[in-house]
């Protein structure tokens, strides 16, 4: 019998109760993926595309809006490459569904600064030249069942609609950008629909490029000092960042979550090393046996040791494995505001937290088996 | 029949501190469950009194028409004065609703703060607003007065400092309370001095209505609709604030419900394992009792009444864990249709207390029944024959 199948044979000897075990701790870490997932873009915001890429909003409040003449101003600053603007629409497509984003564009300029959105050219052209056109994330498309060319209608909660059927937009085409910023990618429209509003010649805020990335700070004070003491002064500062602060805004999740995952762990640690110490209890006799054939007391607690890695280190594996289908696919279903942004660290992550447990509740049945008698242990059955 | 459950239970539940570690297991995994469920829903149910708070079945918002939020709407001050005229209306109070960024004080970063502009119509058409600390701004004076809520989730909010909003200093004079409604985050000022502070000439966001009976909400709501000289729309505050709450809550509820069930069934695994290894543990007494005349159903009930003992005071545990961890612990939010910081307090009611326990009850007996089924169907001379 190979050193393995002995080890496989010892976990398993109580199959019963090793596999609830791995079963309780399989959904531990398919929790600890989920929850990771929404943290983490609470914490760090997300990588919403290249560090070049530069947002200007309103310097009261970010439901303040700026003058569209601000536009060349910005675009005639040193280091500026394209400037483009958008602004909130608060749009929902179905009642009671606040939770989608909804800009209002300029056609021209937008996906200039987003080069890096993945766009079909034609359906770029089409956007560009038909006023009510309109363009969807690919994710936002699959979660309404839309079809390219249909209309769509949307109902704001700033701007009064035009008609009964609220806005009526055409379809013209999708794109897609980073997996990141699922969940809060736009729905785009043409800026020129809002003329006739209170909107007219404002923009919620511009965002732009420059061409080094180690002059954002410079470029954004730059740009700020430029509209100081204007009746319209602004805040600067990298998309990223700009994503972070708004964040920010809906409070602490990431402790929430942290929170939450605390009381799972802790109860998993419990659970596993009340598993481990009742299958040492019970081979007590078979350990002192081992020793008296001629294993080391380093072997044989060594053994102890790695059943216990084993058995969470295998469960980490398939809740880690579980866990990240589930976030992949659970987008679709969720609110776009909570957004599952899953990170490939987060499984690195998981693994790690399964070594550790495993070797936290593996440490003390391995040093008892270490520390065991032959002739106490033999005596004591 | 009763005797026999009652001797097996009872010798089951008295032998539970000698197997404590076991049992633990099942304490603390079914408690976590209750815990987290439980502290979860508190924060949805925290938000929606917030609105409850707030909400009078006699008083009514008047916006610009399709506006859902103070924050989309613009009226003109003849608004209020047109209103205030009409047949069934007791008060119009004219209010201005800006947002500004303020520092928060947990992050130190800059937070959606409402202000509002108002004269003294709306305090009398909120009556449960009182000045605690400080006194009232005085009128034409850059002065505000702050929210009980504001106070705590912003900094430099305390009497006698100083606030800049938008170049313009404004003193604090006062704090006030109102019985949790959402003014409780707002910051107020004199309407004239921050329509001028706020560039809005002499525009205001909304006019607040108080009915002379929430009978005549019908009549002035027509009222405004047919008055040409007006384009606005009439909500009563129930529907004005539900639609503000809504998809808040939904978002915290539809995160409780996941994380709940996904730990529910983790923790059943648990109970499971637990009550596996108690009836294990006991095969030899088990037979033993059924060899001298014990029922099978006795057996099976003490197994079931131990597993679901164990989950009751896990469920206990945890209910009690939200409720002093939780209850009355103040955190805020940012509403997506106001774009504001609202701050609730979590509120751990008894209906969710009620559900934890009932859940922890279901998840023992889940835990528990398969191992009972298993305890009874063991034939008694294997049992009594093995070790």
């Amino acid at each position: 019998m190979g050193r393995i199948q002995f080890l496989l044979r010892c976990m398993f000897r109580h199959g019963l109760r090793t596999n609830l075990t791995m079963l309780s701790l399989v959904t531990a870490f398919m929790l600890f993926i989920m929850l990771r997932s929404v943290a983490v873009v609470f914490e760090t915001g997300f990588d919403a595309g290249p560090q070049t890429r530069m947002q200007t909003a309103s310097k009261y409040s970010m439901v303040d809006m700026l003058p569209l003449a601000h536009m060349n101003v910005i675009r005639s600053i040193e280091g500026v490459t394209d400037v483009t603007h958008a602004s909130w629409f608060g749009g929902f497509f179905e009642e009671g569904e606040t939770n989608v984003a909804t800009f209002a564009v300029d056609p021209e300029t937008y996906f200039d600064v987003y080069s890096d959105f993945e766009i079909d050219p034609n359906a770029l052209e089409e956007f560009k030249s038909i006023r009510t056109a309109a363009l969807a994330p690919q994710g936002m498309i699959e979660r309404y069942g839309w079809e390219i060319g249909q209309k769509i209608s949307v109902v704001s909660t700033i701007y009064p609609a035009p008609s009964e059927e609220g806005w009526v937009f055409d379809l013209v085409g999708s794109f897609e950008s980073t997996n990141e910023s699922d969940g809060f990618d736009p729905f785009l429209f043409h800026h020129d629909v809002l003329r006739e509003t209170f909107a007219a010649g404002a923009v919620g805020w511009y965002t732009f490029l420059i061409d080094d990335p180690e002059r954002a700070d410079v470029v954004a004070q730059v740009v700020d000092r430029r509209f100081k003491n204007s009746s319209d002064e602004t805040r600067t500062m990298t998309e990223s960042d700009s994503w972070k602060s708004f964040l920010a805004q809906y409070g602490d999740i990431s402790l929430m979550m942290t929170g939450i995952l605390g009381a799972v762990f802790f109860t998993m640690i419990l659970l596993t090393a009340n598993t481990m110490v009742q299958g040492y209890r019970e081979r007590v006799p078979e350990l002192a046996v081992m020793k008296t054939l001629g294993f080391s007391n380093l072997s044989v607690s060594m053994y102890i040791l790695v059943e216990a890695l084993l058995l969470c280190g295998i469960s980490a594996a398939l809740g880690v494995g579980l866990g990240t289908l589930v976030s992949m696919g659970a987008q679709d279903f969720m609110p776009p505001m909570i957004p599952i942004y899953f990170d490939p660290i987060t499984i690195i992550w998981g693994l790690i937290l399964g070594l550790a447990l495993g070797l936290f509740v593996g440490l003390v049945p391995a040093v008892n088996a270490n520390r065991l008698e032959i002739v106490e242990a033999l005596h004591a059955h | 029949m009763f005797q026999q459950i009652f001797a097996v239970t009872g010798m089951n539940l008295r032998n539970i501190p000698s197997r404590w570690s076991t049992s633990l297991v099942v304490v603390v995994g079914i408690g976590g469950v209750v815990a987290v469920l439980v502290a979860v829903l508190s924060m949805a149910a925290g938000l929606a009194n917030v609105f409850d708070q707030s909400v009078s079945t006699d008083r009514a918002v008047v916006v610009r028409s399709g506006s859902t939020s103070e924050l989309s709407s613009n009226l003109n001050f003849e608004t209020s004065q047109i209103i205030s005229t009409m047949e069934g209306v007791d008060i119009a109070a004219p209010e201005m609703y800006v947002v500004a960024d303020v520092p928060k004080k947990s992050t130190g970063e800059p937070a959606n703060m409402v202000v509002r502009g108002v004269n003294t119509s709306s305090f009398d058409i909120r009556p449960k607003l009182k000045v605690v600390d400080g006194r009232l701004f005085e009128t034409g004076r850059n002065e505000v007065i702050v929210g009980v809520q504001a106070h705590a989730e912003f900094a430099n909010l305390d009497i006698g400092s100083s606030l800049e909003m938008r170049e313009s200093m404004w003193q604090v004079v006062g704090v006030f309370e109102a019985e949790g409604a959402v003014s409780e985050s707002e910051v107020w000022a004199d309407l004239t001095v921050a329509q001028a502070a706020f560039r809005r000439a002499d525009s205001i966001t909304a006019v607040r209505v108080q009915l002379d009976s929430p009978s005549d909400f019908k009549t002035v709501k027509a009222l405004i609709k047919d008055d040409p000289r007006l384009a606005t729309d009439m909500v009563g505050e129930e529907d004005w604030f539900s639609t503000q709450s809504e998809t808040a809550t939904i978002v915290i509820r539809v995160l409780a419900y996941t994380v709940a069930v996904i730990m529910s069934v983790g923790a059943i695994f648990a109970a499971l394992n637990t009550m596996y290894s108690a009836v294990a543990v006991r095969t030899f007494e088990i037979a033993t009792l059924r060899a001298i005349g014990f029922r099978g159903g006795a057996v099976l009930t003490s197994v079931m009444v131990e597993s679901l003992f164990l989950a009751l005071v896990g469920g206990l545990i945890g209910g009690a864990i939200a409720y002093f961890g939780f209850n009355g612990f103040t955190a805020s939010t940012l509403s997506n249709v106001t774009f504001s910081q609202i701050a609730f307090q979590f509120a751990v009611t008894p209906e969710l207390l009620i559900a934890g326990v009932v859940l922890s009850v279901a998840l023992g007996f889940v835990g528990g029944v398969f191992p009972a089924v298993r305890a009874i169907r063991l034939p008694v001379t294997v049992a009594l024959r093995g070790e």
